[in-house]
């Protein structure tokens, strides 16, 4: 039966096509959505005088926004603004503009601007402080050991109804959906929800395809996961490639959070000697040996373990991938394994979008985030994984959104103190249960390292609310989306089955009736051949260690250099 | 060097031998070593503003509302802050607002689009029917006048740059008497200066090969991969229209333009230096400082 089931996951994995959502399918819009809060923050005020747009200092705030020759935020650089970004602003300073000419008292269309504008100047103010800090502090580390210390206690509910709802909720309902907004949208009935990732790349022009030719652009210098900055063919759009613990974790992780409402980065997977990266002699890193050191320099990790080949790109290559013909010449290298996140030209990225400002974190979207970051056992869930972008939408029309990012530290993370060290991925460390129901309180297991003020306030009927959505995610739902990660088939399977686990005591927890009961096993056993792969809901082996270098076992991570 | 992004390295010429230049354009020549493209024709309509005292003009700065019209095709409108060269071979900074689509004036007729005003000055010179005392013109001018005067404080990079630059005579409240004050077309034939490995000296054989986005290269250099761009060069001939009072009712410009498009911009400076040298010897040229609108004002302000 087991063998049955591991035939049937790699049949459906083999076959599955890469890019969900069919490029003919017809694209279902994603609108922006509203800003609004039932009661406007106090510091939108400052965009209103007498009744009409302030606009002395509406125009201070586009200005900041949009002009280069201001360079300096409290003694910071301020971060690069894009054209795109720059024009989008413009469009909006621009309805304020015609608006303030009519003498138009300020009503709905123009608070959604001054909400924009507000998360706009804020957010580009966070990316620059951030970005002036190279390396998290010694404070930083002491506040993510603390967050994580405390997430284990303080996540304990009663079912009651707070201050909260009774403000803010239709009392007739009290899980009520919010308003699609830019920080999350409600499900559409054209658009199945382990597909709203592959919709929500399209909207982004995103184009990825079974095998990648990319060129080399810069190295990337932060996060702890290696990665470097690299070009499309088409060298207007950009993408992260990524090794390590993180290549599965961030595609399934990324695509339960689209299917749950939210906006994501879009990260997707590449098998071995899939994606091919080409090097210019005219950038700084001219070869695979180069790559190497660079790699080391910055994330102290070595490269090779995860390379297969590298050398000139050959006439006979071009004959198996037309995409290298024009590279002939060049210097190439091929993975094991990585991952390829997209940073699209539509798509302009600002700072975090911002969770504890302009009352953030009273927007139930957020607060049920908090669920969501449980079911996957996301352990990153500082503000700077938080982002505000502004998409492109074709004729110079463009719509902010809100977006987690950075989703992989999840699915069984670890920690080490001595020596410091973190590993993410690892199928035994993530737990059959998430959430349980004990003497009349709700528990949440899953330790997070940030929690942020949304997570700090959400009530017991926020969760409920993102319970409910977890509990609209069926069976074939959640394996297309681990699918998308291409872990070893015994792994994925163990995965499925913790996650249906983790979904079904949520529901439990939360005395839910499951719409789509999924069948799990806790002490699934897979052999292979005579060999037990998994037992008794545990993984026994290191599924090819060789394919994989930074294992599924082991604990030592990316501080360690994954034990090589 | 990197250019500073809103600067270009451009030189001017006054042409003097003008049939010689003209035949090797339309002949796509060849001057020591670097290959002539001429490929396109563009047609521009141009209307400088100024304040009431030529403060810009004093300022050694030029702005201009400009449709281009891209081989009787593709048409765009912006607002470009120019400033003067300081010497024959300085980079000018140049400020662009791009898109005018969405900028709108409101009027007696209700809100009209930016670029159906400029239109009414621009087809009355187009179509050789160009009348300052019309009443459409002077409404379409007086539209225009009104938009600076409302939109001078904004998010307008041209105007954000004039205040930032806190240039004498041009505070905030000046900035917004700016007004349209000449108005011109001038007709440039555009052309790719470039090295053809196989046709070249072997000082510039080996020199790498431009990397510029790809949305910036002409398709001519993405159809013929081995020519390396290196200049742009553009003859241009325009006549402006005094908006003020003055004895001179219109100028006449004819010159010369190349502009450096290499990566490598030193490298490019000195590829312009010996584009120069030779053009200096075959057709007699000389090099001019002055932009078309610094030119234009000192002609129609000589008593």
């Amino acid at each position: 039966m087991k063998t049955a089931v591991l035939l049937l996951f790699l049949f459906v994995n083999i076959l599955a096509p890469y890019n969900s959502l069919a490029q003919s399918e017809p694209l279902v819009p994603i609108e922006r959505g509203s800003l609004l809060l039932n009661e406007h923050p106090q510091v939108l005020d400052s965009f209103v005088n007498d009744g009409r747009i302030n606009l002395k200092y509406v125009r201070s705030i586009g200005h900041f926004l949009t002009n280069n020759d201001i360079t300096v935020y409290k003694k910071v650089a301020i971060s690069r603004r894009s054209n795109a970004s720059i024009r989008h602003i413009k469009h909006l300073i621009e309805k304020q503009e015609e608006n303030y000419q009519d003498n138009e008292l300020v009503n709905d269309a123009t608070r959604e601007i001054f909400y924009e504008l507000y998360l706009f100047n804020e957010s580009l103010k966070q990316k620059s402080i951030a970005n002036a800090k190279t390396k998290i502090s010694f404070n930083d580390k002491i506040k993510m050991e603390v967050h994580s210390f405390k997430s284990k206690r303080v996540f304990r509910y009663k079912n009651s109804i707070t201050d909260h709802e009774a403000k803010n909720v239709n009392k007739n309902n009290l899980q009520e959906d919010p308003k699609d907004s830019p920080f999350w949208h409600k499900k559409t009935k054209q658009v199945p929800l382990d597909k709203r990732f592959a919709q929500l790349a399209r909207s982004k022009k995103i184009k990825s395809k079974k095998e990648m030719v990319v060129l080399f652009d810069k190295p990337s210098l932060s996060g702890s996961a290696p990665k470097i900055n690299v070009l499309d063919l088409d060298l207007d759009n950009k993408w992260s490639l990524k090794w390590g613990d993180e290549v599965h974790t961030d595609v399934v992780g990324s695509h339960i959070f689209a299917a749950l409402g939210y906006d994501v980065d879009h990260p997707y997977y590449y098998e071995e000697n899939k994606l091919t990266l080409i090097f210019d002699e005219l950038k700084e890193i001219k070869n695979k040996e180069e790559l190497k050191i660079k790699i080391k320099e910055i994330y102290k990790i070595d490269l090779d373990p995860f390379i297969t080949t590298y050398g000139t790109v050959t006439i006979q290559m071009t004959q198996e991938l037309a995409d290298l013909q024009p590279y002939v010449g060049k210097q190439f290298v091929r993975f094991k394994k990585c991952v390829l996140e997209a940073r699209p030209d539509r798509v302009k990225r600002m700072g975090s979008f911002l969770p504890g400002l302009l009352s953030n974190e009273d927007r139930r979207e957020l607060r049920g985030a908090l669920l969501a970051h449980q079911f996957i056992g996301n352990w990153d869930t500082r503000e700077q994984n938080t982002l505000l972008t502004s998409v492109h939408m074709g004729n110079y029309k463009y719509r902010m959104s809100a977006v987690f990012s950075d989703l992989g530290a999840s699915f069984g993370v670890v920690q080490g103190i001595f020596p410091p060290d973190f590993k993410v991925g690892l199928v035994n460390e993530f737990s059959w249960e998430v959430a349980s129901y004990e003497g009349g309180i709700l528990k949440l297991n899953s330790s997070i390292n940030s929690i942020l003020p949304p997570y700090k306030q959400a009530t017991y009927q926020d969760l409920l609310w993102m319970a409910k959505k977890i509990s609209e995610l069926d069976g074939p739902m959640l394996r297309n989306m681990i699918n998308k990660a291409k872990w070893p088939p015994p792994i994925a399977e163990l995965y499925f089955h913790k996650l249906a686990s983790r979904r079904a005591s949520i529901l439990k927890a939360f005395d839910l009736t499951d719409p789509h009961p999924i069948a799990f096993d806790k002490n699934l056993t897979i052999k292979m051949g005579e060999e037990y792969v998994v037992k008794n809901g545990e993984l026994l082996i290191d599924i090819d260690k060789n394919k994989n270098p930074e294992s599924f076992l082991s604990k030592k991570g990316r501080l360690t250099n994954y034990g090589h | 060097m990197l250019l500073a992004q809103g600067t270009e390295e451009q030189r001017k010429y006054l042409i003097k031998d003008e049939k010689a230049l003209l035949n090797f354009i339309n002949s796509s020549g060849q001057l020591e070593g670097l290959s002539l493209f001429n490929h396109s024709q563009y047609t521009y309509f141009d209307l400088y503003l100024d304040t009431p005292e030529f403060d810009l003009y004093k300022n050694k700065l030029s702005l201009r509302f400009r449709k281009r019209i891209f081989s009787d095709t593709l048409v765009t409108y912006g607002l470009q802050l120019k400033s003067e060269m300081e010497t024959y071979s300085s980079v000018r900074m140049e400020i662009e607002e791009k898109e005018l689509g969405f900028y709108r004036v409101k009027t007696d007729k209700g809100w009209i689009e930016l670029p159906k005003i400029l239109d009414v000055i621009f087809s009355q010179i187009q179509n050789n029917k160009f009348d300052i005392s019309s009443v459409e013109f002077q409404q379409a001018l007086s539209s225009i006048q009104k938009w600076i005067q409302l939109n001078s404080g904004s998010t307008i990079s041209p105007f954000q740059k004039i205040a930032f630059l806190k240039l004498k005579g041009l505070g905030t409240e000046k900035i917004a008497t700016i007004k349209p004050m000449i108005v011109g077309s001038e007709k440039r034939i555009r052309s790719h200066i470039y090295i053809d490995p196989a046709k070249t000296i072997i000082e510039l054989r080996n020199m790498p090969m431009n990397s510029l986005e790809l949305s910036t290269v002409p398709d001519f250099f993405k159809k013929n991969n081995s020519f390396n761009w290196i200049l742009e060069t553009s003859v241009d001939s325009a006549v402006f229209y005094s908006l003020f009072k003055t004895n001179k009712t219109q100028v006449e410009i004819f010159e010369f333009e190349v502009e450096n498009k290499y990566f490598l911009h030193e490298k490019g400076t000195e590829i312009m230096n010996l584009f120069e040298k030779n053009l200096k010897s075959n057709f007699q040229m000389e090099n001019l400082m002055d932009s078309k609108y610094r030119q234009s004002i000192k002609k129609f302000l000589v008593p």
